[in-house]
């Protein structure tokens, strides 16, 4: 009974909340929490990013190009991991990854527009996985409209290969018609005159490497 | 007798008290930190440089370029055909386009080192610091580079497309606030 006698008191001792003790624990948790945002607030993210789509000269490859600069003050940043996708009309992605930059790369087989996605992510020492980019947000467009027929490899494996036979290529199809590139809208269409059907799809095969 | 010991000292019960508040706040900070350990934070477009391109800092636009243009010093044929196809809209002379590739070639080699040096490092926030010090001074120093050997016809081209084009295709992020 004694023991419980002194257990009570000194429960109440610690425990036991006097009308103006309640709202001292509360600011302690409070203060705890606005600590612990503090973190936040001190770091300020300024993440740039950039994304480009390229025709090959001959025409047959389209690249894509994602890349990130982190300008950002107050915490430590590690681990940067990018993520770039080129998405076809024929809506087949073709993804590459690096460290702050990433390449596709994908056959140009299809009309319509080829999208590129750049997506990053990273661990901040303030407040944990940091992401940025996504569908909606960090894309470029590049509008092809046409076809090239005659260019275009059966085996999707040769795909790696146009680069160094562009020249042979050229050789063997004088009159191939060449894409011109314009800026419409914000958007890059490459329109090839001459062309406008919608040439069958090659199942791709190549996707692209990051640096 | 018992009374009085627990009446002790008043100053006995101040710090007791003071020592629980202390966990509480620890306690509450870790929470919110742990919480923000599992969370994913998700950057905002701050600055499109679609609609805003005059937003854009001609150095951030001229670094972007030519990290998206660069490729290894030795390239394999595809990031030359790569990098011939990004480079044909500048409209460059060849010996331009020519001493700019090497100047991106060691850019690249300069970045990718920093990069394993940032994957190798303690991870603290001093050693991040300079990485990203060495790293924004390996871009400005190829820009640097470039700029002065171009030809006069050779910086106006790339100058029109770099605040023409690249700005309009670059978005700033930040947090929503």
């Amino acid at each position: 009974m004694e023991r419980l006698t002194e257990f009570t008191s000194f429960r109440s001792r610690l425990f036991g909340l006097r009308p103006t003790q309640g709202p001292v624990l509360l600011c302690c948790l409070a203060a705890g929490l606005v600590w612990a945002s503090e973190a936040r607030a001190q770091m300020q993210f300024n993440v740039s990013s950039y994304n480009q789509i390229s025709l090959s000269s001959d025409g047959s490859t389209v690249y894509g190009t994602s890349s990130f600069i982190d300008n950002s003050v107050g915490c430590g940043h590690s681990g940067y991991a990018t993520t770039a996708t080129l998405i076809t009309p024929d809506s087949t992605r073709f993804s590459g990854g690096g460290y702050l930059y990433g390449n596709t790369t994908a056959p140009y087989d299809t009309s319509g527009t080829y999208t590129e996605l750049g997506q990053l992510s990273f661990h901040c020492s303030c407040v944990g996985t940091v992401g940025s980019g996504g569908d909606s947000q960090c894309v470029a467009h590049l509008k092809l409209e046409g076809g090239r027929p005659q260019n275009r490899h059966p085996n999707p494996k040769k795909e790696q290969d146009v680069a160094t036979s562009a020249s042979r290529t050229e050789q063997q199809n004088p009159q191939r018609l060449r894409p011109t590139a314009v800026v419409v809208s914000g958007l890059l269409a490459v329109a090839i005159p001459g062309a406008g059907k919608r040439i069958p799809v090659v199942q791709p095969a190549t996707a692209a490497a990051g640096r | 007798m018992h009374k009085r010991r627990w009446h002790l000292s008043k100053a006995y019960w101040f710090g007791l008290r003071l020592a629980l508040s202390a966990c509480l706040t620890f306690a509450a900070a870790t929470v919110a930190g742990a919480q923000n350990a599992g969370s994913v934070t998700k950057l905002v477009v701050v600055v499109d440089g679609a609609t805003n391109p005059e937003q854009i800092p001609d150095d951030l636009a001229y670094q972007h370029f030519f990290l998206a243009v660069a490729a290894h010093e030795q390239p394999s044929p595809q990031e030359v055909a790569r990098q011939s196809a990004q480079l044909a809209p500048v409209g460059l002379a060849a010996s331009d386009r020519q001493m700019m590739t090497r100047e991106l070639g060691r850019m690249m080699t300069a970045l990718e080192a920093i990069d394993a040096a940032e994957r190798a490092s303690d991870g603290s926030v001093t050693a991040l610091s300079d990485l990203k010090v060495q790293r924004a001074a390996a871009r400005a120093r190829a820009i640097t580079t470039v700029r002065g050997a171009l030809s006069t016809e050779g910086a106006s081209a790339l100058d029109d497309y770099v605040i023409g084009i690249v700005k309009r295709g670059i978005k700033i992020y930040g947090t929503a606030n």
